[in-house]
C-alpha cells in the first residue's frame, strides 16, 4: 500500500466517524424536540398534580389520565420536582400517586439492583417521597459511596435507632462525601442522635472523635458536656479545640472555668477555640485570664483576645481601654478592637 | 539540493508525521478519559438537588473575590448577581484596583457602604489599602478600596481579608449560574486533599442577559464568536475532564475557580504574571508534592461561568499571544518539574504532556507547513498528496469538534435551540479552514515575544453585558488559556499572511499595572 492509498484509507476512516458522531448528535436532538413538544402536555400534568395536592377537588384518575401519556421517566420527574416541596398531607396524596402509578414500587425494587447508578436513583426517589423501608439500612453499608451518602440524607427523613446507629458508623467512612453527609444527617437528625453519638464518644478513634465532636458543636446538647469534658484531656490539639467548641456550644455556663483553664494549653489551636467560647459563655470572670494574651507574639491569639474580650461587655471594654497604652502589639490590638467597637455602634445609629 | 532533501527534509517529515500520529492517539485517550469522568459525573448527579448542601450548617464557608478595576459599566450589574447565588455560607470580597472611574462610588451608592476597621492578617503583602467597606444592606458584602496594583495584587488583598474556608475567583464580568458554587464544592466536601476546583467556562455571546443573569441560552451567530464557543466547548468538555483520570488538571480558568483559603496563602497568592491562573494551579500542585502533603486539583464539568469573547482578529489575536506567553511563562518558572520522578505523575504525565502536546504543537505544525511547501518546491510531494494531506488534518481537527459537541448533546445540553445547534456543528468546521491556522500563528508570536521578553498584558475593552452585542468586543484576560488544553492537530498548510498589528504600548488599563 502506497502512501497516498493510506492517506484516502484514514481520510475515508475519518469521513465516516464523522457521520457516525453527527448521526448521534442528530438522534438525540429527536429525542430532545419530543421531549420540547410534549412539555405544554407535562404542564398540564403538573398543574393538575399540584391542584390535587393542594387539597382541590380532584381525583387521583385525573392526575393519572394526563400522565398516563407520558413514558414512567417523564412522571417520575414530574414527581420528583414537586416532592421535596410538599409535606404533611400533600405529601401523603403525592406519595399515594406515586404508589398508583408505580414509581414508589419500582424505587423499591431498584434498591436491590447490581449498578449502583440505578440503586443511587432509588434512593433518591424514596428519599424524596420520604418512604419508609427496611431497605434503608441495606443502603447505609452499600458498596458505592455515592448510595451511602444519599441514604444518610434519606435517614434524615424517615429516621429510625438502627439506622441512627449506621450513620454514626458513617463518621468512620473512608469516602468523605459520607462522612459530610452523615455529619449533616446527624446534625438535622438533631437531639434523636444523641445517645448513639455519646455511645460512640467512648470507644471512637480520633479522627471519629473529631467528628462526632463537631456534630456535638453543632447541637449544642447539654448531654454531651461530660465527654467533652474528658477530651479536653485528649492527647490531640484539635480534639481538645473541638472540645471547647462543645463546651461552649451549649450554653452551660459552668463550663466557663474548665475553657478558662484551657487558655493555659500549648497548642494555640486549642487556646483560640477556648477563647471564643468564653466569649460566647459570656463568660465575664474569664477576662482577666484572657489580658495576657493580647501580649502573646501569635497574631492569631492577639486577635481572638481582643474580639473576646470585646465580647464580653463593660469588663472586657474596661480590660482593651486599659491596654490601650504601652508597647509592642498589644495596644494596637485593643485599639483595632474598640474601633470594631465604635463602628458597630455608628452602623447602628445610622 | 535533492540530497540535502532526502538527508535532512525526509527525517523530518517522518519526524512531524510520528508527532502527529502520537498527538491523535493522545486526544483519543483524553476523550476516553473524559467521556468515562462525564458518565460517572452524570450518573452522581442525576436528579440530585443539592438542598443538603444548600441549608447544611457545616457546609464549607465560600468568600469570592472580585477584583475590579474600571468596571463602572458591569459593577452594579455583577455584584448583584454574586448577591443573589445560592450558596448558604457566602462572602463577597469586591477589590476596586484604584479605579480611576466611578466604580467606587457606584459600589459606595447602589449597596449603602459603611466603612469597617476588621482585624485581619496581611499575610500576603500588597499595595496599601485605602478604606474597607461593608455593605448595610447586604452584610456579606465588603468593598476594599486600595491602590493600584494589578489584578493578582487585587485578588491577594480580597485573600488577606477574606475569612472563608475556599475561596472562589471570579472576575467582575463573568456571570456564573446561581448554583454553581454548589455544584463545585462537591470535590472539597469529598476530599481533604482536594486544593482547587475548575469549572467550565462558556461563550456568552448571543445570550440574553439581563440584571446581571443569564436569560437565554444561545448560541453565537457570528462566525469568530461561534467558533471560539466550539473551541471552549472542546476545551471544557473533553480537555479538561479527561485530565481528572490522567493525573490531574494543570490549569483552573482564572473567570472561576475554587480554591482552599489556606493553601493559597501557603503559597504566597497569585504570582504577578501573565498567565496568572495557571501558574497558581502547578505552584499549588507543586508545593503539595513539595511538602508531601496530596494536592489534588478536580475539574467538574456542570457549573458553568459565561464570559464574553473577543469578536475582532486583533482582539482575538492578542489575547491568544497573551495565553501563549502566561503558558510558556509558567512552563519555564516551573521547568524542573519536567521529567522529575520526584513529583510523580506531575512530572512525569502532566507536564511532559503539556509541553509535548500544547506548547510544541504550534511550532510543529509551523514546521509541518513549511515542510510541504519545501516538499512542493523539490518537487518530492505532489499537489494531490499534499491537498490530501491537508483534508486529513482537517478531518481529524472537525471530528475532535463533534465529538465535543456530541458529549455536550448527550449530557448537558445548555443550547436549546436546533439552530444554534447546527450552528455550532458549521463553526466546528469552518474552524478548521483558515482559523486554527491563524491561532498557530498567533501562538507562535505569543512564544517569541516572550523570549524577547515582553510582559504586559495589552489593550483592555470592557463593554458591560447589557450594552454588549455580539459586536461588543473585549479581549478576556483572565480565563486565560482556557482554549489550552486541546489544541487539535497539527496541520501543514499556509498560515495566511496576516499582520498582526503590535502590542500597543499605549494601551494604558493592564499594561501599565503589570509594568
Amino acid at each position: 500500500m502506497s502512501a497516498l492509498d493510506l492517506l484516502i484509507a484514514m481520510l475515508i476512516a475519518i469521513s465516516s466517524a464523522i457521520l457516525v458522531v453527527l448521526a448521534t448528535v442528530w438522534m438525540s436532538s429527536l429525542i430532545r424536540a419530543h421531549r420540547i413538544r410534549i412539555e405544554p402536555s407535562l404542564s398540564k400534568a403538573r398543574l393538575s398534580i399540584i391542584t390535587s395536592l393542594s387539597g382541590a377537588e380532584s381525583t387521583a384518575g385525573d392526575e393519572l389520565s394526563h400522565l398516563g401519556w407520558f413514558s414512567k421517566r417523564y412522571v417520575i420527574g414530574v414527581m420528583l420536582d414537586l416532592a421535596p416541596s410538599v409535606t404533611g398531607t400533600s405529601r401523603s396524596i403525592l406519595v399515594s400517586l406515586g404508589e398508583t402509578v408505580g414509581v414508589v414500587q419500582k424505587a423499591q425494587r431498584n434498591v436491590y439492583s447490581r449498578r449502583w447508578g440505578a440503586r443511587l436513583y432509588a434512593a433518591r426517589v424514596l428519599t424524596a417521597f420520604g418512604v419508609q423501608s427496611d431497605a434503608l439500612c441495606r443502603l447505609l453499608v452499600d458498596r458505592a459511596p455515592e448510595v451511602r451518602a444519599q441514604a444518610s440524607a434519606w435517614t434524615v427523613v424517615t429516621p429510625n435507632p438502627q439506622a441512627i446507629e449506621l450513620l454514626v458508623g458513617l463518621l468512620a467512612d473512608p469516602d468523605g462525601l459520607c462522612r459530610f453527609a452523615a455529619r449533616d444527617a446527624l446534625v438535622r437528625i438533631g437531639l434523636r442522635a444523641s445517645e448513639p453519638l455519646l455511645r460512640a464518644l467512648d470507644s471512637a478513634d480520633v479522627d471519629v472523635t473529631n467528628q462526632i465532636l463537631e456534630v456535638a458543636a453543632a447541637m449544642g446538647d447539654g448531654r454531651f458536656v461530660p465527654g467533652a469534658m474528658v477530651c479536653t484531656r485528649a492527647s490531640e490539639s484539635t480534639t481538645r479545640a473541638l472540645a471547647a467548641e462543645v463546651l461552649a456550644s451549649t450554653g452551660d455556663r459552668s463550663a466557663g472555668p474548665s475553657l478558662v483553664g484551657l487558655l493555659k494549653d500549648d497548642s494555640e489551636e486549642v487556646v483560640v477555640a477556648a477563647a471564643a467560647g468564653i466569649a460566647r459563655l459570656s463568660y465575664w470572670p474569664g477576662a482577666s485570664a484572657i489580658e495576657p494574651l493580647l501580649s502573646s507574639p501569635s497574631w492569631a491569639l492577639r486577635k481572638q483576645a481582643s474580639i473576646t474580650l470585646l465580647g464580653l461587655g463593660a469588663p472586657g471594654t474596661v480590660l482593651l481601654w486599659a491596654n490601650t497604652r504601652g508597647e509592642g502589639d498589644k495596644p494596637e490590638m485593643a485599639i483595632q478592637a474598640l474601633h470594631l467597637r465604635s463602628i458597630s455602634h455608628r452602623s447602628e445609629a445610622a | 539540493m535533492r540530497h540535502f532533501y532526502s538527508t535532512f527534509i525526509v527525517p523530518l517529515n517522518w519526524g512531524v508525521l510520528c508527532y502527529f500520529v502520537a498527538l491523535g492517539l493522545f486526544y483519543l485517550v483524553l476523550y476516553v478519559s473524559a467521556a468515562l469522568d462525564m458518565r460517572q459525573y452524570l450518573r452522581e448527579v442525576r436528579s440530585e438537588k443539592y438542598r443538603e448542601v444548600l441549608s447544611s450548617d457545616i457546609a464549607p464557608s465560600i468568600s469570592m473575590l472580585v477584583p475590579a478595576f474600571n468596571e463602572e459599566s458591569s459593577v452594579k450589574e455583577s455584584v448583584m448577581a454574586l448577591l443573589t447565588l445560592a450558596y448558604p455560607q457566602l462572602e463577597i470580597v469586591v477589590v476596586d484596583d484604584g479605579s480611576t472611574d466611578q466604580t467606587l462610588s457606584i459600589l459606595m451608592e447602589t449597596f449603602h457602604l459603611l466603612p469597617i476597621q476588621p482585624v485581619y492578617d496581611r499575610r500576603i503583602p500588597t499595595k496599601p489599602i485605602r478604606a474597607i467597606f461593608r455593605s448595610q444592606q447586604f452584610p456579606n458584602l465588603i468593598v476594599v478600596s486600595k491602590d493600584q496594583g494589578g489584578k493578582a495584587d487585587s485578588l491577594n488583598t480580597a485573600l488577606n481579608v477574606s475569612s472563608s474556608e475556599l475561596v472562589c475567583a471570579l472576575d467582575a464580568d463573568t456571570i456564573l449560574d446561581p448554583d454553581g458554587l454548589r455544584r463545585l464544592v462537591r470535590p472539597f466536601i469529598r476530599s481533604h486533599d482536594v486544593v482547587a476546583a475548575g469549572a467550565t467556562i462558556r461563550v456568552v455571546n448571543g445570550c440574553t442577559v439581563s440584571r446581571g443573569r443569564l436569560v437565554s441560552e444561545r448560541g453565537p451567530h457570528r462566525a469568530l464568536a461561534g467558533i471560539q464557543a466550539v473551541e471552549y466547548l472542546r476545551a471544557f468538555l473533553f480537555g479538561r475532564p479527561g485530565w481528572n483520570r490522567l493525573g490531574g488538571n494543570l490549569l483552573i480558568s482564572g473567570a472561576f475557580g475554587l480554591f482552599r483559603r489556606e493553601s493559597l496563602l501557603e503559597t504566597h497568592g497569585y504570582a504577578k504574571s501573565v498567565g496568572e491562573d495557571m501558574e497558581l494551579v502547578v505552584r499549588l500542585r507543586r508545593h503539595g508534592y513539595d511538602t508531601d502533603q496530596p494536592a489534588r486539583v478536580e475539574f467538574v464539568p456542570d457549573p458553568v461561568a459565561w464570559t464574553e469573547t473577543p469578536v475582532s482578529f486583533r482582539e482575538l489575536g492578542r489575547q491568544r499571544e497573551r495565553w501563549q506567553r502566561g503558558f510558556t511563562d509558567t512552563l519555564w518558572r516551573h521547568r524542573s518539574l519536567l521529567l522529575n520522578p520526584r513529583y510523580g505523575v506531575l512530572g512525569l504525565v502532566v507536564v511532559p504532556a503539556f509541553v509535548l502536546f500544547e506548547w510544541l504543537a504550534p511550532i510543529i505544525e509551523a514546521v509541518g507547513l513549511a515542510l510541504v511547501v519545501v516538499g512542493l518546491v523539490f518537487g518530492e510531494v505532489s499537489a494531490t498528496f499534499a491537498i490530501l494531506f491537508f483534508s486529513l488534518a482537517c478531518g481529524i481537527g472537525i471530528l475532535l469538534s463533534m465529538l465535543a459537541l456530541m458529549l455536550e448533546e448527550l449530557s448537558f445540553r445548555r443550547y436549546g435551540r436546533a439552530r444554534d445547534r447546527a450552528l455550532l456543528v458549521v463553526w466546528a468546521v469552518l474552524e478548521n479552514l483558515g482559523f486554527r491556522q491563524l491561532t498557530v500563528w498567533w501562538r507562535l508570536r505569543g512564544v517569541f515575544s516572550y523570549l524577547r521578553g515582553k510582559k504586559s498584558w495589552g489593550k483592555m475593552t470592557r463593554k458591560g453585558f447589557e450594552s454588549a452585542d455580539e459586536e461588543g468586543s473585549r479581549p478576556v484576560g483572565s480565563e486565560a488559556q482556557a482554549a489550552v488544553g486541546i489544541a487539535g492537530p497539527p496541520i501543514a498548510v499556509m498560515i495566511p499572511p496576516i499582520r498582526i498589528a503590535a502590542m500597543s504600548g499605549s494601551m494604558p488599563a493592564e499594561s501599565n499595572r503589570e509594568s
